[in-house]
């Protein structure tokens, strides 16, 4: 709790009003208490702050490791927000405070705790029509009024409507055209949808609510055909929309302060970040008791605010910020976080007379918890060690009702959901920590934080996949466990939803940074490393990566790790080689490549917000505020499923074989030269075997585990590298028509260049660029195409080789080829 | 003429005699050899018919050497290879799983009236592929299709690993005037391991409007409109 001076005054209406005010205040019972209840971003965290599990694991004999930070399951979940709010209001009745409960915008987010509303409510409401389980939690809470978030109106226009009808609550935004469609005609007219709204108290006092959505709206979400007004422009910037907003935001405050009586103003705005409230909005108007923000999902605490455990950490230490409006009055900006973790409460005092506020008297952030007893996890296993949880004092059992009507109902659907196959493996895909070594450098064992391993491989490009980036990494700390092989090695095993849930079961979100720099990652990939040995130390901030092939010395000079890592950016010499699977080399014996292009880039929100001690502030890396609503599990699951024409993994027919082969994410290697992260310290260097030569008939060839260059010659061969870095050479025409058993991206090569020369195509990047070369997904592999006469003649591209087990998008020809 | 449904294609044949006048490719049983048609590639003039391979002179292709000609296959895919020198475009040949690597093929260019006609030929497929699907096929005014490929062909073989065994092919067309008939072979996927196509008998017949006929075969004639595949020998 925030306590405020008895006597702070907050001079709504400048100094007349100011005097006017303390001419009242001596006489206590001339005030009246006000208590205003927000949340916002509930997002369809309709179960748990962790997501699709709630309450888990709660068997004792399960393993402790592998499910830690599972109790995050425990916090959250709309039934507990429920009763959290209605706690608050029993405790501000009992005070004589009048309540105001405000909700800051999107109220659901599409997913799979949405889709079960579609599935499960199609004609479940009253006029036996769709009904939302978010809206029953609305309804239950009673808000006396919302704002148009963004998310409102993903699923178009007319779904954003019906969501409101069933809401039973008042949705306000001075922003939106609610003429443009019958739909929102309708629900105008009826009073359901407003610029704004007006709430008397019990005192006869009223306070005026003003919404306010973002002006990004029509570039992140559907609201066609509701368009947006008040000085909207889409040719204007985010800044210049929100400035143009501003008198018309005043014009109303102006109204219900002149015209309606109304002496307190709550202004409503959901526009993606705090800072928008505070740099723009606050500074832009005047005569503004409270700005209630949503959108940002910033957790705003004071110290003694109870934070719930496993989330993240507070973005402001204060509760309210403040900044000055027009005429210099320092104005509260508050907000509540997301995903129903919070309930914020903004306690005020009304002056009885006059109607003003004379005081904010105190603010909390109430967390959510679950926790109502004492929770002891694992230890039930020999040699697993037990973690215990406290109960908290502040824990709630829950809203019953929303417990039957939502809860239940919802927690089947994720469970059947959960059971779901999103695709298949062809190999054990590791999660294991990895454990150094007591001497010497040979790992005790290979896991995810002291080396790179399929399953770390396969959660980056997820990562690159779902952020639509050229570079991804992702914290091996953030990896929590192994996923089974088939039985046999000809066989496959299904993966699940759960699968993934288990692999990746923290609410990370995906976060995408435009534009960073070469240098910029060479020093986050020394943070990476910083704390490796060539043992094999495991270590959380170890990062498995995508887009790039890292070569590192453990041996070197490490970031330095006095002071605040995070803060400053560092100095380190482990990192030798990057180079992008395009070939952009970015760091090259150690030295950054300055003139560099920039490129995309993707992590989760964890590290990006300086999570496992990641630099990205002190190296300046800015991240989009606004593509941070799918978490890491959804990344992985998606990017299994997604078919492989569209970039994921996902294959047609069984023909096609399973989604994660062992070509593509075999079994890791730390001790050769070849993947994705090589630590000079522990591998070895190469060495070449014995060339294969084939005949000028078909030929069944193959490599030995060390470097071997292949040529099958004449004939459609079949062609099996084995381990090593192997080269395969084609030199006429007459060779193509191949299958390589075991082609493996980032070790071996397609050598081409003698066969362009022969057909009189050009060799290097052009052939590509051109057409000459075509990527082109077959069933069962991709077939690397010889096009003779390019793009631009008639020609069509002839196989030169087929590669099994992998796809068009695993493919570089810069990585993977000799052109 | 092969023809199972003797019936069908011996009472139409005789309506058609009776009402149109028309003209056949010259030399379109290859009685005279190859006269009148232009081959390329690696083709010839056997058992009455003629014979087409994949396989290139001197042998590499296979274990033994099933080149006829002395002379190889045309290149597909490029400018003056094989579809172009068969009066196709470049790329035409391309008809199963993967483009056409290298093949051989004859072509004849002669004028039809305007209207509806039948073609039919008698071929039988020779492959030592097992696995990838070299095809033969047929061209006439630019549409081109594939009649028989490597799957085909699962009767034992005494010259090549498998054949398909004597078949006729039938299709449908419309002239406008001139026609040009396009037929061939072609590797697919590799170059190497040869298939063969023996054609023979190329028979084109006209169809006569549907009320010169009408009364006689009715809904037998559409049937044979609507038709365009293999047929059994």
């Amino acid at each position: 709790m925030k306590s405020f001076p008895a006597f702070f005054q907050r001079p709504a209406l400048g100094l007349a009003a100011f005097i006017a005010t303390l001419a009242f205040t001596p006489a206590a019972l001339q005030a009246e208490g006000l208590t205003i209840l927000h949340v916002g971003d509930q997002e369809s965290w309709l179960l748990s702050a962790q997501g699709n599990l709630r309450n888990t694991p709660t068997s004792s004999t399960s393993n402790a490791v592998a499910s830690a930070f599972q109790i995050i399951s425990y916090y959250g979940g709309v039934d507990r927000l429920a009763a959290v709010i209605d706690n608050a209001e029993t405790t501000a009745a009992s005070a004589n405070r009048f309540v105001i409960k405000l909700n800051a915008g999107d109220a659901f987010l599409p997913g799979p705790r949405f889709t079960a509303s579609y599935t499960n409510l199609a004609n479940a409401y009253t006029d036996s029509g769709q009904d939302f389980y978010d809206a029953i939690a609305l309804r239950e809470i009673g808000f006396d009024a919302a704002v148009f978030g963004n998310h409102e109106f993903d699923q178009g226009a007319a779904d954003a409507a019906r969501f409101v009808k069933v809401s039973e609550t008042t949705y306000l935004s001075i922003n939106l055209n609610f003429d443009a469609s019958p739909a929102f005609a309708a629900l105008k007219a009826s009073g359901d949808v407003a610029s704004s709204k007006i709430i008397t108290t019990p005192g006869g006092k009223k306070v005026g609510i003003i919404g306010v959505t973002t002006p990004l709206l029509p570039t992140i979400s559907s609201p066609s055909p509701v368009n947006m007004t008040a000085g909207f422009s889409s040719t204007n910037s985010e800044t210049q929309n929100l400035q143009a907003l501003l008198p018309f935001v005043q014009a109303e405050i102006d109204r219900l302060r002149n015209n309606e009586g109304v002496t307190v103003i709550v202004v409503m705005s959901h526009l993606q970040n705090a800072a928008n409230e505070r740099n723009i909005l606050v500074p832009g108007l005047n005569n503004v008791d409270l700005v209630v923000s949503g959108g940002g999902h910033e957790l705003m605490t004071d110290t003694d605010d109870l934070l719930i455990n496993g989330g993240v950490s507070a973005t402001f230490n204060t509760h309210p910020v403040y900044n000055n409006d027009v005429d210099g009055t320092p104005t509260p900006i508050v907000t509540s976080h997301f995903g129903n973790r919070y309930v914020g409460e903004v306690n005020l005092t009304i002056n009885d007379t006059t109607g003003l506020v004379t005081a904010i008297d105190s603010t909390r952030m109430l967390r959510v918890s679950g926790l109502t007893s004492t929770i002891t996890n694992g230890g039930g296993t020999s040699g697993v060690t037990a973690i215990t949880y406290n109960a908290d004092a502040d824990a709630v059992s829950g809203n019953v009702a929303l417990q039957n009507s939502v809860i239940t109902p919802v927690q089947n659907f994720i469970n059947d959901l959960n059971a779901q196959i999103v695709g298949q493996t062809a190999v054990r895909l590791n999660g294991d920590r990895g454990v150094s070594a007591p001497s010497g450098t040979v790992y005790s064992a290979i896991g995810v934080r002291n080396a790179e391993t399929n399953l770390g491989n396969l959660v980056a490009d997820a990562m690159r996949f779902a952020g639509a980036a050229e570079v991804a990494i992702q914290n091996g700390g953030g990896i929590r466990t192994t996923v089974a092989g088939p039985t046999s090695p000809a066989t496959a095993r299904d993966v699940s939803v759960g699968d993934t849930f288990n692999v990746l079961p923290f609410t990370n979100l995906v976060k995408r940074a435009p534009a960073m720099t070469a240098a910029q990652l060479k020093d986050l990939l020394e943070h990476s490393v910083a704390a490796s040995t060539p043992a094999g130390s495991a270590q959380g901030r170890f990062a498995q990566v995508s887009g790039i092939r890292v070569v590192y010395d453990t041996t070197r000079t490490a970031r330095s790790s006095s002071g605040t890592e995070a803060t400053r950016v560092g100095t380190g010499s482990r990192i030798r080689e990057v180079v992008m699977d395009n070939g952009t080399v970015l760091v090259s014996d150690g030295v950054v490549n300055i003139s560099a292009p920039a490129f995309s880039f993707a992590t989760i929100d964890f590290t990006a917000a300086g999570g496992d001690g990641y630099p990205f502030a002190a190296n300046n890396v800015a991240f989009e505020n606004n593509v941070n609503t799918i978490t890491y599990q959804e990344a992985l699951a998606d990017f299994i499923a997604t078919e492989k024409n569209l970039g994921g993994l996902g294959r047609s027919s069984a023909a096609d074989g399973p989604a994660i082969t062992s070509q593509a994410y075999g079994v890791e290697n730390p001790y050769d030269r070849y993947g994705r992260l090589v630590d000079l310290a522990v591998s070895i260097a190469p060495v070449e075997g014995a060339p294969a030569v084939g005949t000028s008939g078909r030929d069944t060839l193959g490599g030995d585990a060390n470097d071997n260059t292949i040529t099958g010659g004449l004939g459609a061969d079949v062609l099996t590298g084995g381990a090593g870095g192997d080269k395969f050479v084609y030199n006429s025409l007459r060779e193509i028509g191949d299958t390589i058993t075991d082609f493996t991206p980032y070790a071996d090569k397609l050598s081409l260049a003698t066969l362009l020369t022969n057909v009189g195509a050009p060799t290097g990047n052009a052939a590509v660029t051109d057409g000459y070369i075509k990527i082109v997904d077959t069933i069962g592999g991709v077939a690397i195409q010889l096009d003779v006469d390019g793009d631009a003649g008639r020609g069509a591209g002839r196989t030169i080789a087929t590669l099994r087990g992998l796809t068009a998008a695993q493919v570089k020809p810069a990585r993977d080829f000799s052109l | 003429m092969f023809c199972t449904l003797r019936f069908i294609c011996s009472a139409t044949a005789a309506i058609i005699l009776a009402s149109h006048a028309y003209s056949q490719p010259v030399n379109a049983d290859f009685g005279s050899g190859l006269a009148n048609w232009n081959p390329v590639g690696d083709a010839i003039s056997q058992s009455g018919g003629a014979f087409l391979t994949t396989a290139s002179n001197g042998g590499a292709d296979d274990t033994a050497n099933f080149n006829v000609s002395g002379t190889s296959p045309l290149e597909a895919n490029v400018a003056l290879g094989l579809e172009e020198s068969t009066g196709l475009a470049i790329g035409d040949a391309n008809l199963g799983l993967d483009p056409a690597n290298e093949g051989s093929g004859l072509s004849q260019t002669f004028s039809l009236p305007a209207g509806l006609y039948e073609l039919s030929f008698s071929y039988n497929f020779f492959t030592n592929e097992t696995g990838t699907f070299d095809h033969a096929f047929v061209g006439i005014d630019g549409n081109v299709f594939s009649f028989a490929d490597s799957s085909d062909a699962i009767t034992a073989s005494t010259s090549y690993g498998t054949e398909t065994g004597l078949k006729t092919y039938v299709q449908v067309f419309t002239s406008t005037g001139t026609v040009k008939l396009s037929l061939g072979v072609v590797d697919t996927a590799s170059f190497d391991v040869t298939s063969a196509v023996l054609i023979d008998n190329v028979t084109l017949t006209a169809i006569p409007e549907p009320s010169t006929y009408a009364a006689l075969v009715g809904s037998l004639a559409l049937g044979l409109v609507a038709m365009r595949r293999r047929r059994s020998a």
